[in-house]
């Protein structure tokens, strides 16, 4: 039986046609890699501000003190500081005397709650430059706020994604109000 | 050829296996998931019945030395995932002689 060969013009186009079709792959494969860990970083972005949410809506309505309140006029605030109960699931209405702070760490860029001065849980890391907002409405309930929490996802532009993630809650105090009267 | 069948059946019927082993876990995550969300939400409404009944003046404290008062609440049904049978969940929320307001979530 005669074999059949390959003459070398052949080899040459059949290595320059799977060149070209392994170079598309890795491409392909480049740009997948890309747009799954831009939608990895977008969820946990997502993910956090939501953890931090569900924390303040968990928290701060027993809250029997706020060290930081609103006043007639002031309407934004860019910390939350107030005394609550020590366990969650064992309030003691008007007399928490466990002091937390949510605010934005300055050295870190990361949302923060410290609870006594001492303990640091971090909600919202540092590298999403997260931005929180404790607003009080004019003519809404005196003991109600929205939290509004915006963090920056910067690799969301190369897909055409807003790179702002906002996401806003509105929480209601049961024993206090958020404001103080003149 | 046969090594090329061979190889794409191989491929094939490992990723297959994979994945029926992945199913199971994967629904004990979400289950295990629903069911801590379905607690945590438990807790929060009947802190938010026990602080409206506080206020209310119906849910007080019981004298010094008496046993905690207690409000038994039903939060009604919790649909399983995956359409599975239905759960009672409950909670039952005491308040002690100190005015500290408990709660606890049970779902059967």
């Amino acid at each position: 039986m005669k074999i059949k060969g390959v003459t070398f013009l052949e080899l040459l186009i059949a290595v320059a046609i799977s060149g070209v079709i392994f170079i598309a792959l890795f491409h392909l494969s480049v740009l997948a890699g890309k747009q799954i860990n831009i939608y990895i970083e977008r969820y946990n972005v997502y993910s956090q501000i939501g953890y931090a949410l569900e924390d303040m809506s968990a928290r701060c309505p027993p809250a029997s003190k706020i060290l930081t309140p609103f006043g007639s006029d002031v309407f934004n605030r860019h910390s939350l500081v107030f005394l609550g109960p020590e366990n969650l699931r064992d309030i003691k209405p008007y007399r928490g005397t466990t002091k937390y702070k949510y605010a934005i760490n300055t050295d870190t860029k990361a949302l923060e709650l410290t609870t006594n001065d001492d303990k640091t849980e971090v909600l919202v890391d540092g590298k999403y430059r997260p931005e929180i907002t404790f607003t009080r409405k004019a003519n809404t309930d005196a003991n109600f706020l929205i939290v509004t929490i915006k963090a920056l996802c910067s690799k969301a532009g190369q897909l055409g994604l807003p790179e702002d993630v906002v996401k806003a809650e509105g929480i209601k105090f049961w024993f206090i109000d958020v404001v103080r009267p003149d | 050829m046969i090594a090329v069948m061979l190889g794409v059946l191989i491929t094939i019927s490992s990723l297959m296996l994979a994945f029926f082993l992945a199913v199971a876990n994967v629904s004990y995550i979400v289950e295990t998931d629903f069911m801590s969300k379905a607690k945590k939400n438990a807790v929060m409404h009947s802190f938010y019945v026990a602080q409206l009944q506080y206020r209310a003046k119906n849910f007080v404290a019981p004298a010094a030395s008496h046993p905690p008062k207690k409000l038994d609440t039903t939060a009604g049904y919790l649909r399983k995932n995956g359409n599975g049978p239905y759960n009672n969940l409950t909670y039952n929320i005491t308040i002690d002689s100190h005015e500290n307001i408990k709660s606890q979530v049970k779902i059967e």
